[in-house]
């Protein structure tokens, strides 16, 4: 019998449009090619309605023009998440559809920062892609700095602070950006998709660029920007034994890599991460190459991260000198255009990624989590029956 | 980039140096319709573009927004950038910003550049209105069985029928019905800086007529007319416009 698989996407987020790339090119798309699934696609409409129907395993679905309508006629579903995770769809004639394995596609807010991970960590199924904990870190570009820095990886100097710090005493945090070299990023901490960065270069757009960042997050990161800068970054999957993608670097038409670079210009079917606007394995020194995975493979095993994640590296051209930017617990259409490059194909990618969280699953399974105890029977007061 | 305005984050452009030059697009338009425009005037100017609130890459205001509520925010982006605007350059829809906020003394400039603008169709005053009367009682009684199950179908070709940019318009469907419903030719009258009126002589969507009007009204304006050219006339001709500008300004 077929595997029952879900593929979550959408989500009450700034990349919910994105998330549902991702989901159809390459994840529905390459499970339907392998014929071994069932494959049901549960969409999160930004205004955090559930829905499932398998018309939805259809792109063409979300981009025809009267989406919107068609949306409102479709039927919510009901999620249960004791012992296994099902889908619901009430009313008169209701169905019930158990779901063996979850394949998380949501970006950013809900989706990749954790959130989703703990609804179906306690539903008691197998998911692919990073856990929890990973996912928490790595959507928060301080925390991952501050994890990596305890581990001696190198990361670009930076300052953050909190809306509230803001308001309380502005000046503070102006002199300590001050202190830094030069032009500098401001970044909300945890969207991803390059979403609200503004490049700052003089004093005079410093708040606004901060107060854009505020806008989207409640905490904000202002880092130096890297002299010659080569940004580079690297494809990683497995849980204990890695699997490296190429080396690649993306190369910038604009500032720096902005939300349409990533994921739409030059490509308007939408395959993701665009080709055409990066350089496949990229055209860097063995030395640095070898570097740069290996500084991967350690910040990918630092923040815990297991089923596939990509890291970002920022490289200072004249120093050589390289940095950990931030690591991406769900890369935009899994970045399988990379992946075909070094010979995974769509259909081996999101196979092996189902075998990555099975495995990951069992795994947890040996792990004890409850404990008879008696402290229930010490308790004090008068126990019911006494 | 981006910019916090009236608590919307605002997409923006902002290039060159030298007079400030703000362009403010149409409706269901962003700030690349300037594109080739502005990469010909920035070597001279400073051109700053915006998309306004509902299109391009900026939020959508919370409630529907009238004409008066779009002035107060081009107005509040330039306090916020903390610009002196030396001309304003509008299309279609940001050609009425222009007239009404002239008018009110809520923007102000030295000279001011219309191309196709809206805002003085007044035959057309008739078919909005009507059209939006219409709109309303089709809204209603398309809740009453059996009409409801045909309403998706009946809107649709309602709204073919009222044309194409209310079609589009989803959210702002009643932003577009208050901005369409207001007539400017009495605001374009207290208008007293010297205005260019850049017109395509084929202007299906503003006709050559209404250019013409607005020269009539406008004390010290100037019509252009660039032949073979439309509605976008601004992108279809850019150099031709471009060479207008320069002149004017």
């Amino acid at each position: 019998m077929k595997k029952t698989i879900a593929v979550i996407f959408g989500g009450r987020s700034a990349e919910h449009d994105v998330s549902i790339i991702t989901a159809h090119t390459p994840i529905i798309q390459s499970l339907l090619a392998t014929g071994q699934f069932d494959v049901w696609p549960i969409y999160i409409a930004k205004d955090g309605s559930w829905y499932s129907d398998q018309a939805m395993n259809d792109l063409a679905y979300f981009t025809q023009d009267n989406f919107q309508a068609y949306l409102a006629r479709q039927k919510k579903v009901q999620i249960l998440f004791d012992n296994g995770l099902k889908i619901i769809w009430p009313g008169i004639r209701s169905k019930t559809i158990q779901i063996d394995i979850a394949f998380p596609a949501m970006h950013g807010t809900f989706g990749e920062d954790g959130s989703l991970m703990g609804l179906l960590r306690m539903a008691g199924i197998p998911f692919v892609g990073c856990d929890l904990f990973a996912s928490a870190v790595a959507m928060d570009k301080v925390l991952t700095k501050q994890v990596l820095t305890a581990e001696s990886i190198s990361v670009v100097p930076y300052v953050w602070f909190t809306k509230n710090d803001w308001e309380i005493n502005r000046s503070i945090w102006i002199e300590k950006i001050a202190k830094l070299n030069w032009p500098v990023f401001v970044k909300p901490v945890h969207l991803g998709s390059s979403i609200a960065i503004t490049k700052v270069k003089q004093n005079s757009e410093l708040e606004n660029a901060i107060e854009v960042a505020f806008h989207y997050d409640d905490k904000v990161l202002v880092e130096e920007s890297v002299e010659n800068l080569i940004e580079i970054t690297l494809p990683i999957m497995g849980n204990e034994e890695l699997q490296l993608a190429a080396v690649e670097r993306p190369l910038n038409k604009t500032e720096f890599f902005d939300f349409s670079d990533k994921y739409l210009s030059g490509n308007k079917k939408g395959g993701g991460a665009n080709s055409q606007y990066s350089e496949i394995p990229a055209n860097i020194d063995g030395e640095l190459a070898k570097q740069v995975e290996d500084l991967g493979k350690k910040t990918y095993r630092t923040l815990g991260c297991s089923g596939i994640a990509r890291i970002d590296f920022l490289v200072d051209g004249s120093s050589k000198q390289v940095y950990v930017n931030e690591v991406n617990t769900l890369p935009g259409s899994l970045y399988h255009h990379n992946w075909k490059k070094v010979g995974v194909s769509g259909v081996e990618l999101v196979t092996k990624l189902i075998a990555f969280a099975e495995k990951r699953f069992v795994s947890q399974q040996k792990t004890t989590y409850i404990f008879d105890s008696d402290i229930l029977k010490k308790a004090g007061g008068q126990k019911i029956g006494e | 980039m981006k910019i916090i305005v009236q608590d919307l984050a605002t997409e923006y452009q902002d290039e060159g140096t030298g007079k400030v030059l703000l362009f403010l697009h149409g409706w269901q338009d962003n700030f690349h319709t300037f594109d080739s425009l502005a990469s010909l005037l920035s070597p001279t100017r400073r051109i700053i573009r915006l998309d306004l609130p509902g299109f391009g890459k900026s939020e959508v205001p919370q409630e529907a927004w009238n004409l008066d509520n779009y002035i107060q925010f081009v107005k509040d982006f330039i306090e916020k950038l903390d610009i002196q605007v030396y001309a304003f350059v509008g299309h279609s829809f940001g050609g009425r910003i222009v007239i009404k906020g002239e008018a009110t003394k809520n923007l102000q400039a030295q000279k001011i550049i219309l191309i196709g603008s809206a805002g003085i169709a007044k035959n057309r005053t008739f078919r909005n209105s009507t059209l939006k009367l219409l709109a309303k009682i089709g809204g209603l009684i398309t809740y009453i069985p059996p009409l409801i199950f045909w309403r998706e179908g009946l809107r649709k070709r309602m709204y073919s029928f009222i044309g194409s940019d209310y079609l589009n318009t989803g959210k702002l469907k009643e932003t577009f019905l208050k901005i369409i419903s207001e007539n400017l030719s009495v605001s374009a009258k207290k208008i007293a800086m010297p205005t260019l009126l850049i017109w395509g002589e084929n202007d299906t969507e503003t006709p050559l007529s209404d250019g013409k009007k607005l020269a009539g009204l406008i004390v010290d304006s100037q019509l252009k007319v660039i032949r073979g050219s439309g509605h976008f006339v601004h992108k279809e001709k850019s150099q031709e416009v471009s060479k207008l500008v320069q002149e004017f300004l």
